[in-house]
């Protein structure tokens, strides 16, 4: 498992080379401030790791003796508006779940602060953004909480007209679980979202 | 842009430590997502269990495997045949046999006659059907009506509406040459009834037409004189009782009987086995089952689909009752004391019908684990 995640460390920073590379034959952004995107997206949650502080216990990958999640999936719903020709802040609201192998189900609502850089724009763009906030993290058996969240997400999107696109993205959410009053329980969740998005900008 | 950011940050942090604040459940969501197992569904029914070492609880039960025995963490499957898999009613006899029988199931009741009746022996190993059936001596005899229920070492067979004959099961014979004898007890006659809850030794039903409550007590541990008790003016007639279950104290004979109503749950106490106080109540909304426990002090029940478990200490005048777990959804087949010392019992061992067993520390919330 340490292994996958070498990879896709290696993913992101090829795709964040890339991106450095291709932002220097794009010199003029597509947008200006105060254009606007809203981007639907859906796909795979892939558990990358998980920890339990007091045990020590961290594990890697999906399944029974790792991090005990299959592969689960989700959406979310993202408004933003560019603040600079190459910035733009928003909001993301979503829904994850995946299965525990006990067949019971673990979901996830995040509500995120969304800061996105896009090096290429045009026909084709290529978001990089960065999260922030709050999520509702539950299991059937295992409680609920509200806790931190951040993101990190890399994607490619095509557009077909001047307003419309679809993508696909890859990213990393960082989810600790927090107890102020009970630290023996406080965790840190990882994950890796793999989602294609349509997009409408203008 | 900067007073911006800080802003938000600020907004961010004091947001998350209200929010967090607010996670008083502590129990941990990554903590059991790490320590949980695998689903396992048995299609589990409990056949009995005995508790003569409390630190060492054997639990008897029927699943998909066959007859099987629960016993610190370990499944042993004591008859994994085809005959175990199918059987429809199965009977523990003072843990020296297991009789089960299997049934046709053309038309797919239990209100058929029996096809097969066998043995297990615990001194043998092994299972054999029975090489002699005889019913009141008779191996020419058959049941008065069509075997339904088991309950402890008696089978109840149904005749119409209105007749209920139970039969005592005894085995005799050894290995080869088993014989299993029905003899026919005193018949319950009533005008019309539905069935309930069993639990122990004491087996429970309405009346639907006349809505009197009735229980009727194993003859080894309850009611003289044969199997059913009325119960009397004291209990509640009232038509929207959903579950009863009952239990008697074996060691002075007080019956305890537990309804439960559209709204609430009720607990009623006899020394006499025929008129009852009401001694607990608790409003509780749910049409879900009842399960109930009792550990010769503490009643215990929940509901599915209620986080809370509730005891009640029966021996206290108070009798009242308190969160004892949360259980969620489990789907509960029975509860079992269980101890570190040979008397004292320190957890509640909980069988599930489709997850397995769990324990359940006496001592408060939140422990519950899978055993």
């Amino acid at each position: 498992m340490e292994y996958s995640l070498l990879m896709l460390k290696r993913i992101l920073t090829i795709c964040l080379l890339l991106a450095v590379a291709l932002s220097t034959l794009s010199a003029v952004s597509y947008y200006d401030a105060g254009s606007q995107r809203f981007k639907l997206a859906a796909g795979l949650l892939i558990p990358v790791s998980m920890t339990h502080f007091d045990d020590n216990v961290t594990r890697f990958g999906f399944g029974e003796d790792n991090t005990n999640l299959n592969v689960g999936g989700g959406g979310s719903i993202c408004y933003q508006m560019f603040c600079t020709p190459r910035v733009a802040i928003g909001g993301e609201v979503g829904y994850t779940f995946n299965y525990i192998i006990d067949d019971t189900l673990m979901s996830n609502v995040p509500l995120l602060f969304k800061a996105t850089w896009f090096p290429v724009t045009g026909d084709i763009d290529i978001p990089i953004s960065l999260g922030a906030g709050l999520t509702y993290l539950s299991a059937a058996e295992g409680g609920s909480l509200f806790t931190f969240m951040a993101s990190m997400e890399v994607g490619v999107d095509y557009y077909f007209n001047p307003h419309w696109g679809v993508g696909l993205n890859a990213g990393f959410y960082v989810i600790p679980e927090l107890y102020p009053t009970n630290w023996e329980k406080n965790g840190l969740g990882t994950f890796a979202p793999v989602t294609f998005s349509i997009t409408y900008r203008q | 842009m900067k007073k911006a950011f800080g802003y938000i940050l600020t907004a961010l942090l004091l947001s998350t430590l209200l929010f967090t604040g607010c996670n008083y459940d502590d129990e941990g969501v990554f903590q059991y997502v790490l320590s949980s197992e695998p689903r396992d569904d048995r299609a589990l029914n409990i056949l009995g269990y005995d508790d003569s070492d409390i630190s060492a609880v054997k639990i008897y039960f029927k699943s998909k495997y066959g007859l099987e025995m629960f016993q610190d963490r370990t499944y042993t499957t004591l008859d994994g045949t085809k005959a175990a898999k199918s059987a429809t009613l199965y009977s523990l006899i003072d843990t020296d046999y297991i009789v089960y029988l299997t049934q046709d199931t053309d038309n797919g009741t239990l209100q058929t006659p029996i096809n097969g009746v066998y043995v297990y022996s615990f001194a043998d190993l092994a299972t054999e059907q029975a090489a002699t059936v005889t019913y009141d001596g008779s191996a020419d005899g058959s049941f008065d009506g069509n075997p339904n229920f088991i309950i402890g070492k008696y089978i109840y067979c149904l005749s119409g509406k209105d007749k209920i004959t139970p039969y005592l099961i005894s085995v005799s014979g050894s290995a080869g040459s088993y014989t299993v004898e029905f003899t026919a007890q005193s018949a319950i006659t009533v005008t019309d009834y539905n069935f309930y809850d069993v639990d122990g030794n004491v087996f429970t039903f309405a009346d639907s037409d006349s809505n009197k409550m009735y229980v009727a007590v194993d003859p080894d541990t309850g009611a003289e004189n044969g199997l059913m008790t009325t119960a009397g003016n004291n209990l509640p007639n009232d038509d929207d009782v959903t579950v009863i279950s009952g239990f008697t104290d074996s060691s002075n004979g007080t019956q305890y009987v537990i309804l439960q109503n559209d709204d609430d749950v009720e607990i009623y106490s006899s020394s006499d086995g025929a008129t009852f106080t009401r001694i607990h109540r608790r409003d509780i909304t749910a049409s879900n089952h009842l399960y109930t426990y009792f550990d010769d002090t503490y009643i215990y029940y929940n509901i599915p689909g209620y986080a809370a478990m509730y005891k009640v200490n029966v021996t206290d005048s108070s009798r009242s009752s308190e969160d004892f777990s949360r259980l969620r959804n489990l789907d509960i087949a029975g509860y079992f004391a269980q101890g570190n010392s040979s008397t004292a019992p320190d957890y509640l061992v909980i069988a599930t019908r489709d997850n397995g067993f769990y324990i359940l520390e006496a001592g408060g919330l939140s422990s519950l684990k899978r055993y």
